[in-house]
């Protein structure tokens, strides 16, 4: 949307969003903490505050934005594919944006040796069962990564009434930001073991426990729990571009968590607000 | 308990076999059940299969498997047409290293001696020009072009879905609970219903010892055999062209590459025998081991090209044999069935059927029905057809998952279909087997299900009772 | 009044996330007046503003209603606070920036509706 509203100030007539989602937004929607907008609108607001200010600016300049629509090809050509309820379309642009955001990485919760139960999520999805559906993913939580959404998702859980066992980090650092480690960890009592290497997932059909080790010590350990949430990065969504083996270049453009991993979506706003006056 | 439901077969088992049988039954004018414990069809055994139709030259050609696993992989090919399920002829190698030589040419004698079309030894030229990323070390191959990739899932779903336009009944969530003979019946009680049948037949897989034994029959002892696959990302360009295979092992066919009918790579199987049949973990060991052996044959497989593991079950008995028998009265044990076990099992079906056909009298169904459509694939169609089906069904419009590109209403088919869990959705319609793994499609197709089921989301699972997803936030108690 | 112990916090209030140190009259490390508020406070009563859904029960509405709290509140009592906010049910689809008063505790509550 930042890309848009900044190329429509820039002068320029004819613009498009084409969105997923049944509304703008994006991630943003499920973001209901704050911690958004600090250093571009020197204001505090959730992420969903956030999203609803932009969409407000798309509107307020007639940029035309489709919901719903998922574009699935583009070509080197600028010709864009979607799938709406109405139907395929192609449309050919002069310049793209590529805004898809990033996705949660799942490798090491796919690899992490013992079962395959119920109960394994992602921070986001979890994030998204509590925020937007109003459902738990469970009540007895451990959270493998120190990421921004895993810290956050142990609040939340902390909030509805889940106990959060642990936090386990790898690496002897916190992946996430202080202010969330301290807002949201510390608060709430919720213990973060760095150096810290999940080992097994137990349980049959649900999850019943994890095994970990730390690795400073050796020492091995059997938490039960029955929700495992996985924060262990985040990738940009450049499959797209992969698909079609094409480089960014040439009218194509990546922006925001597409092109790399942003800690605020302040500076994601600023960059696409940029980048769109460039084009115009 | 309601009255007994009373047919002419009862088959346990809703495994590849259990349905090969449904499908082949369904062909004649009988009343036919399937009943099987899990939540959905192939939930048990059959799910983990590798999915390849052997050519049947690994078998001992005086074996009831090795005949069985051809007529098997005969019978796949018109299947395949029928039903409308995806049948990919990879065709398979099994190379030889130096001084391997001999053994893969002994391989040739005995798959011509079951009657295998176009046996080839291939030299290094051959092997070099169509499947470059073999191992130079390798001198030549056997090279069996029957062979090929399917979706066990997949086929399951689809044998079941014309068994069951034929009037066969399937009964999903139904564990058998006792087994008993009366009169001149079998009496067999689930946790859900009763049956009273002529005939049963015991296609229960990892428990299949146990249904013998509630039935007072003795039977082999079931002796699980566990295999981790793992599953490499498809950004990694197919790394074979055909299934390839190393000299077989004793009582293996040892560590394989398999290009799946998806367009992974799929690397594996581990064996090892264990005592747990609920034992589905996978390990850093196994994984470990995998990675060696297929980089024997495969050099440039590199750890990090995998993106999911699982593992499977093998129902292995001490014979390396199946066990096909009418015990008495009218009671069949299909036991044992491990590789080639999915290749064979349209045959192991018409098998038991021509035995069935010896007791009582067998005439075709009227008005049968021989072909099943599968769910239309919206990834797989072109722009018009696209544009058809959404004019038709908006819901073809809406695409829920993204990494696979597949649509609302195909979800809405899967469970029309008989999908009553997240995993049987998957199975159906490739959904969440994508790069995100659910992250982004899991609730949305959660959120369908509760529609078409009309249920709560708490009431969804992963794959049968005791693996709920998630729980209504009120349920936590307060603070 | 002399103080004999200082308390050390990270400041929350915006990313540069400060390191103070407070007497609980003086505040060193701040970089800006908030930070300074902020530990002061925090040496007395913590206090936070909560972030939470409501479930909104309108057909057309999304099922859950994100909204904030219009003003900080004791971080210890915020388990108590949960148990009233989640007994709150909506029937209609609030405006953004509206605002849903909850009873319950000791004061009133006033939530404001962050999405729509």
């Amino acid at each position: 949307m930042a890309a848009a509203v900044g190329a429509a100030e820039g002068g320029l007539k004819k613009i498009l969003i084409l969105e997923r989602l049944p509304r703008l937004g994006g991630i943003l929607n499920q973001c209901i903490h704050l911690g958004f907008g600090l250093t571009y609108f020197k204001e505090e607001m959730t992420g969903t505050e956030y999203a609803a200010r932009y969409k407000k600016m798309v509107y307020e300049r007639d940029i035309e934005a489709r919901t719903s629509c998922f574009v699935h090809t583009i070509t080197p050509q600028k010709e864009i594919t979607f799938v709406c309820a109405d139907g395929e379309y192609t449309v050919s642009a002069k310049h793209i944006v590529m805004a898809t955001g990033c996705r949660e990485r799942t490798r090491e919760m796919l690899t992490v040796p013992g079962t395959r139960p119920a109960g394994i999520f992602t921070a986001g999805l979890a994030q998204e069962m509590v925020n937007i559906y109003g459902v738990m993913p469970g009540k007895e939580v451990v959270v493998i990564g120190s990421g921004d959404i895993g810290l956050i998702m142990a609040r939340r859980m902390t909030l509805e009434g889940a106990t959060v066992h642990a936090v386990l980090e790898i690496l002897d650092h916190l992946s996430g930001l202080i202010r969330n480690k301290v807002q949201c960890l510390d608060d709430f009592g919720i213990p973060l073991y760095l150096q810290h290497e999940p080992l097994e997932i137990i349980g049959r059909d649900r999850v019943e426990a994890i095994r970990y080790r730390n690795n400073q010590t050796g020492e091995h350990k059997i938490l039960p729990c029955d929700t495992v949430l996985f924060s262990v990065g985040l990738i940009p969504e450049q499959d797209l571009l992969i698909d079609a083996g094409i480089e960014p270049g040439n009218g194509i453009h990546l922006v925001g968590n597409a092109d790399y991993i942003h800690d605020y979506v302040d500076a994601v706003t600023r960059e696409a607000e940029k980048l769109g006056r460039l084009l115009a | 308990m309601r009255k007994p439901s009373e047919v002419k077969v009862v088959i346990i088992g809703g495994g590849i076999v259990g349905t090969s049988l449904a499908y082949e039954l369904a062909k004649y004018q009988l009343e036919a059940v399937l009943i099987e414990k899990e939540a959905e069809l192939s939930f048990g055994v059959s799910k983990s299969n590798s999915g390849i139709v052997h050519t049947g030259f690994q078998d001992d050609p005086s074996s009831l498997k090795a005949q069985l696993a051809v007529r098997g992989n005969q019978l796949y090919r018109e299947m395949a047409k029928l039903l409308d399920f995806p049948f990919i002829p990879t065709g398979e190698l099994v190379v030889a290293f130096p001084g391997e030589r001999e053994q893969i040419e002994h391989i040739r004698e005995n798959g011509e001696r079951l009657g295998i079309p176009r046996l080839e030894i291939v030299e290094g030229a051959w092997i070099r020009e169509h499947e470059p990323n073999l191992s130079t070390e390798i001198e030549c191959a056997l090279l069996g072009p029957t062979a090929a990739v399917i979706n066990p899932y997949e086929v399951i779903y689809a044998m079941a879905e014309n068994a069951a336009s034929n009037g066969v009944t399937i009964n999903c969530s139904n564990e058998v609970t006792a087994l008993e003979r009366e009169s001149d019946c079998w009496a067999v009680r689930t946790s859900e219903s009763e049956y009273k049948a002529h005939y049963v037949i015991n296609a229960a897989g990892l428990s299949a010892d146990t249904i013998s034994q509630m039935a007072g029959i003795p039977a082999p002892r079931i002796i699980p055999w566990k295999g981790e696959e793992f599953i490499l990302d498809r950004h990694a360009d197919r790394l074979t062209q055909s299934i390839i295979f190393p000299v077989p092992q004793k009582e293996t066919k040892g560590i394989l590459v398999i290009p799946t009918v998806d367009g992974n790579t799929m690397i594996g199987p581990t064996a090892e025998e264990i005592d747990d049949k609920d034992d589905i973990t996978t390990s850093e060991a196994g994984k470990k081991k995998v990675l060696r052996s297929i980089q024997r044959i495969v050099p440039c497989v590199r750890e990090d090209q995998i993106i999911a593991s699982f593992s499977g079950l093998r129902p292995a008995i001490a014979e390396n044999e199946f066990y096909i028998r009418e015990e008495r009265d009218g009671f069949v044990n299909i036991v044992g069935i491990k590789s080639p076990g999915l290749t064979a099992a349209p045959a192991i079906a018409e098998y038991v059927v021509q035995m069935l056909a010896k007791k009582m009298k067998l005439s075709p169904r009227k008005g049968y029905i021989a072909t099943r459509s599968a769910i239309p694939r919206f990834r797989h169609l072109s722009s018009d057809e696209r544009n058809r089906l959404i004019r038709e069904d908006p819901g073809y419009g809406e695409v829920v998952c993204r990494c696979e590109l597949v649509t609302k209403s195909e979800i809405r088919e899967a469970i029309k279909r008989g999908a009553r869990t997240l995993d049987g959705v998957k199975f159906r319609t490739r959904s969440q087997m994508g790069r995100c793994h659910g992250a982004f499609c899991t609730m949305k197709i959660m959120e369908i299900m509760a529609e078409e089921l009309g249920v709560t989301y708490d009431q969804i699972t992963k794959r049968g009772r005791g693996s709920e997803l998630v729980m209504e936030s009120h349920e936590l108690k307060a603070l | 009044m002399a103080k004999e112990s200082t308390k050390k916090f990270i400041c929350i209030i915006c990313p540069q996330c400060c390191e103070l140190e407070t007497d609980g009259t003086e505040v060193k490390g701040a970089k800006c007046k908030r930070g300074k508020e902020f530990a002061l406070q925090e040496v007395v009563l913590p206090l936070r503003v909560i972030t939470t859904t409501i479930r909104g029960e309108a057909k057309e509405a999304r099922r859950m209603i994100p909204v904030k709290t219009a003003c900080p509140l004791p971080l210890e009592d915020i388990p108590q606070i949960m148990r009233y906010i989640k007994g709150v049910r909506i029937s209609e689809i609030p405006a953004l920036g509206s605002r849903i008063n909850v009873g319950g505790y000791s004061k009133p509550i006033e939530l404001i509706v962050t999405g729509e």
